[in-house]
């Protein structure tokens, strides 16, 4: 289900928060509402962490992660760290890294498989992109954006990106993430569709400005109408093979 | 009108209204680039009034501001900027609720509602915006909307419960609850943002677009209650002040120290002729610049009647003159007095300066007086012209 709120009159809910599977992290100093909100939803099944990155509130912009683990910039303080090794599950491996581009959220988009970076990012830091979060790297733009963990947010089950992308490229992406992809928007025609959403494979938080229309986009193309948290949670993934003899 | 400031090489002054804003925006600008004014023409199309559809299509143009760098300055090139008027349209969501996002604190309340009320209020209200740029970046607004007409609107309900909850004043709450309650029909929210650094040339047509605007709703909408609708008869604004934090210090020998810096420079004007106006702290810690480090920011309501538009509105213009007379006399200040100038130059000023508000055209006799130097500081003869010139200023001064 895709939940509308805002942070402090800003409709910028994916730069103050960021979620994944197991995890999510929410910005300090908001209203409690903005926390509760996050609680409600996510309480019983992934733990809720008030952080800040480096001192800021834009922890959805700096950090990049999945299920498996956490990628923090080098401006991140050593308590901040600690406070996050802490709080996230024990599976989950944070890890800050020394990368010139230090807004790893703008920089990195990922699910539990794959991830998008911006095209000049290190040969290092995409090793430990791969290592840390256990993923396939791919070097993508989005819509000739080099910011590719602005300008899309996809989870395991579906993906929306910047309105801009050609039919083509929308083609070669999905190929690449193998998940369905969406061009659209957010926030009312906001084309920065990462900063205005957060989205895990059973649920979305929109800003409050985002229209019903978009709203039923966002809940088709990630499948949102459905999902149960405890079967996906839990890796039940049953494959079943039916053979027929 | 004084004669316009010459170009010149020497320390520039940035342009702000109060003495000591003006000595606070200069720290601001050592390092940004040089500005100096050359020309600034008005032009205005003839609004066309088109009676049929009831509709003001009023495009203000403002040609372009050029600018000079001088040689130690890091900034080269000259920026050319055309702004132009606009009525407000549903694409400018974005950039006006941007502008607005600070309006009541950190209330959370329905903003966006509150920007659709603006942009759907075609006939009154104007956008100011590059003209010709793709990006579409609103650099200002303005707007009336009737809180009688509104008043049911989740926004306007929340806007004034928050101005009821605020005021902390005894005298003043009831004049609120008055305007809020009982004559909300008559009263006009005048809505008004821009960016810090718009200039300051662009204020009096901007303010003369929405007076002119809600005079001309007032004969061409197109039913009864709409057309009286925009008949107000009080103006509520609300903005933001900076006041002088602890006890006021001694007085600096030159020039007077302001304990009020305004947010925006026409909110002097306005507080001026308000009828009545409270005082709020603020709550959301907003990023000062260093120069304000002393002062504390708070928020402000005002209430100003309808009649006082049109002196607002001259006094808004002739400061514009105000500004390039304090420009003038500041790059002057330096300078040996050439006396021959003093009919084409000071009596000019002076007269203008008659027009300012008070403390600027306090400061402009005083400076003028300092200049022109008093007669028995002179080692040279001065003439009866220079004396008579000297004990004017004195006079209107308010030193003698």
């Amino acid at each position: 289900m895709a939940t509308r709120l805002q942070f402090e009159n800003s409709c910028e809910v994916g730069v103050f928060s960021k979620l994944t599977n197991a995890y999510c992290l929410v910005a300090i100093g908001g209203s409690e509402n903005f926390y509760s909100t996050f609680e409600d939803e996510l309480a019983d099944v992934i733990p809720v962490v008030k952080t800040s990155i480096g001192g800021t509130r834009i922890i959805g912009r700096l950090c990049a992660g999945n299920k498996n683990g956490l990628l923090l910039p080098h401006t991140t303080t050593d308590q901040e760290l600690q406070h996050l090794r802490n709080s996230v599950p024990d599976q989950v491996v944070v890890q800050r890294i020394e990368e010139r581009l230090s807004a790893l959220g703008n920089c990195i988009a990922c699910n539990d498989h794959v991830a998008l970076t911006h095209p000049d990012l290190d040969k290092e830091t995409e090793e430990m992109i791969a290592d840390v979060l256990g993923v396939e790297v791919f070097r993508q733009t989005i819509a000739g954006n080099i910011l590719v963990g602005s300008y899309c947010a996809f989870s395991n089950r579906g993906g929306l990106v910047h309105p801009h992308t050609s039919v083509e490229d929308l083609d070669e992406l999905s190929t690449l993430l193998q998940v369905p992809l969406v061009a659209g928007t957010v926030n009312r025609g906001s084309e920065v569709i990462a900063a205005g959403m957060t989205v895990n494979d059973w649920t979305s938080f929109c800003g409050s400005d985002t229209t019903a229309t978009e709203l039923s986009v966002i809940e088709s193309v990630f499948k949102l109408r459905e999902a149960q948290p405890s079967a996906i949670v839990d890796e039940m993934r049953k494959s079943l093979i039916d053979s027929y003899v | 009108m004084p004669r316009r400031p010459r170009k010149r090489p020497l320390n520039p002054r940035p342009l702000t209204f109060s003495p000591f804003a003006r000595s606070a925006a200069l720290v601001a600008c050592i390092n940004s680039a040089k500005q100096q004014i050359n020309e600034s023409e008005y032009l205005m199309d003839t609004p066309d009034k088109l009676k049929g559809n009831g509709h003001i299509k009023n495009t203000l143009e403002e040609a372009s501001m050029q600018s000079e760098s001088s040689d130690e300055e890091d900034f080269e090139g000259v920026v050319q900027a055309d702004f132009a008027f606009f009525d407000p349209k549903p694409d400018d969501f974005h950039g006006v609720k941007i502008l607005l996002q600070n309006y009541l604190d950190d209330k959370q309340w329905d903003l966006s509602g509150f920007v659709d009320l603006i942009l759907e209020q075609t006939t009154v209200g104007t956008v100011v915006k590059i003209e010709g740029s793709e990006d579409d970046g609103i650099f200002s607004f303005v707007s009336a909307l009737n809180l009688g007409r509104y008043k049911d609107h989740k926004c306007i309900t929340e806007l004034m419960e928050y101005l009821l909850t605020i005021c902390q004043e005894k005298d003043v709450i009831n004049d609120l609850k008055l305007l809020l309650g009982e004559r909300a029909c008559d009263v006009g929210l005048l809505v008004s943002q821009h960016v810090m650094n718009l200039p300051p040339q662009l204020l009096p047509p901007l303010y003369d677009a929405v007076f002119d605007e809600v005079s001309w709703a007032t004969e061409d909408e197109p039913t009864e209650d709409l057309r009286s609708s925009f008949e107000f008869k009080f103006y509520i604004l609300i903005s933001k002040l900076y006041k002088h934090k602890g006890t006021v210090t001694k007085s600096k020998p030159n020039g007077k120290e302001n304990d009020t810096i305004y947010a925006k420079p026409e909110d002097e004007i306005f507080h001026k002729l308000s009828s009545w106006s409270f005082n709020f702290p603020l709550r959301k810690q907003l990023v000062s610049p260093d120069e304000l480090k002393d002062y504390r920011p708070m928020g402000l309501v005002m209430a100003v009647g309808a009649d006082k538009s049109p002196p607002f509105c001259s006094c808004l213009g002739s400061r514009n003159c105000c500004n390039e007379c304090h420009v003038f006399v500041l790059n002057f200040r330096d300078v040996p007095l050439n006396m021959e100038k003093l009919g084409e130059v000071w009596w000019p000023l002076i007269l203008a300066a008659t027009t300012c508000a008070r403390s600027l055209a306090t400061s402009i006799y005083t400076a003028v007086a300092e200049i022109v130097s008093p007669p028995c500081h002179s080692t040279t003869s001065v003439s009866l012209r220079e004396e008579r010139l000297w004990r004017i200023c004195m006079c209107l001064s308010g030193v003698i």
